[in-house]
């Protein structure tokens, strides 16, 4: 009996993994996730929380970040329950600040990357500075969707400056609505905001969102460069330049220029454009 | 307080632990730990917030259903033992009793929720490697679900003094889930235009116990204290209520005939 028990133990397990992996393999691995929201009210959800409203909304903003990161593992491009999970977790606790900043990024970035719904992240954004006024971290947020994802300098710049009244706001925050105003959306205005993001970030991914723009806006800079060498060299020339390797083979490089993540760039000449190599890791968006 | 009281009292803590009631520590100790390690990695956001939303949580649903099950049995299981004959035979009065009762298992669960709130601030220690002197909440918090639970008990033992478990089990739970939508009843009051559903909807609100005062997890979570002596005066309406029901009970208790 004292080796039979274990055995038995040892076989219901491997029964157990085996069926699960059978059932699984005819229904799919992730349809615990499937699309679909048992409760769509925020607010009745609360209420039935028996006051547990906080670990419900973390486990809804838990939710959320996982739909979001299952999409773009599998590349999809519909975010569909992306901002009523949000806006679930948001109603459930409304000082869930994390969730109305990540979930702005979320809804605001372009397809596939993100829902590509900069108009649901502007009102997730509203929705958390009236429950939370006194946070300007999300004026900056806002000020950052009008002005990246919907080129609105003016309304950026008036969101910027509002969230620059607040005392504990950073010092940039009104010069850079200033500059705003003047410049639009230069190149350097942009690189500005993205690098108070990276020095400012509060976590990882933050961090590496905001590094990624900071190498594409650097790599945009480089092909501006290259693009302008390669039209001095066809002046001096007197024809038209075929490939970059054309300008190392003529001597005028020395080696062939790569991006910030080390792939080489390219020239297209029917356009006279300078692209970024096709297997090049550098955000085209 | 009573002689007799005490050692009805250690014994109902002893019965607890010998019912294996502190296991839920275990499945506590899993779930904090675990949680610890794999939330960074599943989520995005403050995993400080997270541990506390979940370990509060956590303390005061395990101790609601400890607080609801083994409560409505702690009187019901000596008369149904027929335990309580030879009890009562002693020198101890039936009040006594109720009461020894009832704090030998907010014992239990003041041991329960301590334990969970070391635990809590373990957790809190491995993420952040300090403490911080807004986490004192952490205790506080504690220290009034400790006082919601013993109200839990108190509700539990006064239906255990006339119904059976399964009833008083089912009265108990409505009357927690109740006690959390009872603002919802005085907002009805107030938005009402007639004077009788106003004076309703108010002597409900008072009547029925408001677990809402009993509502920091939240607060706790985001680091926000909560000023004005709310978090003493929410302690005294606990023990005013519960003491409210178990001198209920134990006057149901003493009119109870058992023959």
């Amino acid at each position: 009996m004292r080796a039979v028990l274990p055995a038995l133990l040892l076989l219901s397990g491997a029964g157990v993994f085996w069926t699960q992996g059978a059932i699984d393999r005819r229904v799919g691995h992730f349809r615990s996730t499937e699309e679909v929201l048992y409760l769509p009210s925020g607010t009745v959800i609360k209420a039935l929380s028996l006051g547990h409203h906080g670990l419900l909304a973390d486990i809804y903003w838990m939710r959320a970040v996982q739909y979001y990161g299952g999409k773009r593992l599998k590349n999809e491009k519909r975010f569909d329950l992306l901002d009523p999970l949000i806006d679930i977790a948001t109603t459930l606790d409304p000082q869930l600040i994390h969730a109305y900043r990540f979930g702005a990024v979320f809804l605001s970035e372009q397809s596939p990357v993100g829902a590509d719904q900069p108009d649901k992240a502007l009102a997730l954004l509203k929705r958390g500075i009236a429950r939370n006024p006194d946070n300007w971290q999300l004026y900056r947020d806002l000020g950052f969707v009008y002005y990246w994802y919907l080129q609105d300098y003016k309304t950026a710049a008036e969101a910027f400056l509002e969230g620059s009244k607040h005392p504990s706001s950073a010092a940039w925050m009104k010069t850079f609505a200033a500059e705003l105003l003047a410049k639009g959306g230069s190149r350097e205005a942009a690189r500005f905001l993205w690098q108070q993001f990276y020095d400012t970030a509060e976590n990882d991914q933050m961090k590496r969102n905001a590094m990624e723009n900071l190498l594409r806006l650097r790599a945009l800079d480089e092909m501006d460069l290259l693009r302008e060498f390669i039209g001095k060299i066809e002046g001096r020339l007197g024809r038209q330049i075929e490939s970059i390797s054309e300008l190392v083979r003529l001597g005028f490089l020395k080696q062939q220029p790569v991006d910030p993540k080390g792939f080489t760039y390219s020239y297209n000449p029917a356009i006279r454009t300078v692209e970024l190599s096709p297997e090049s890791t550098i955000r085209r968006f | 307080m009573p002689m007799s009281v005490l050692p009805i009292a250690r014994n109902t803590f002893r019965e607890c632990v010998r019912d294996k009631v502190l296991y839920n520590l275990v499945i506590f100790a899993i779930l904090i730990i675990v949680s610890s390690l794999i939330l960074g990695a599943i989520t995005i956001g403050d995993v400080k917030q997270i541990i506390l939303n979940l370990g509060l949580s956590t303390i005061s649903i395990f101790g609601t259903l400890i607080a609801i099950f083994i409560g409505i049995q702690l009187v019901y299981k000596e008369i149904d033992k027929k335990t309580v004959f030879s009890l009562l035979a002693k020198p101890v009065a039936r009040h006594e009793f109720i009461l020894g009762k009832y704090l030998g298992l907010s014992m239990t669960l003041a041991v329960n929720v301590a334990v969970m709130i070391l635990g809590v601030y373990s957790a809190v220690l491995y993420l952040r490697q300090s403490f911080q002197s807004a986490d004192i909440q952490i205790l506080l918090a504690g220290g009034l679900i400790l006082v919601e639970l013993m109200l839990v008990i108190a509700i539990a033992l006064l239906f255990s003094t006339f119904s059976t478990p399964a009833l008083s089990a089912l009265f108990t739970f409505c009357l927690y889930v109740i006690g959390h939508f009872n603002s919802d009843i005085r907002q009805y009051g107030a938005s009402s235009d007639s004077v009788l559903t106003k004076v309703v909807a108010s002597t409900t609100y008072y009547l029925l116990p408001n677990f809402g005062n009993f509502d920091v997890i939240s607060s706790t979570a985001h680091g926000q204290f909560m000023t004005g002596g709310v978090y003493l005066f929410s302690a005294m309406y606990g023990l005013a209520y519960s003491t409210g029901l178990l001198l209920v009970a134990m006057w149901i208790f003493q009119k109870r005939d058992f023959k």
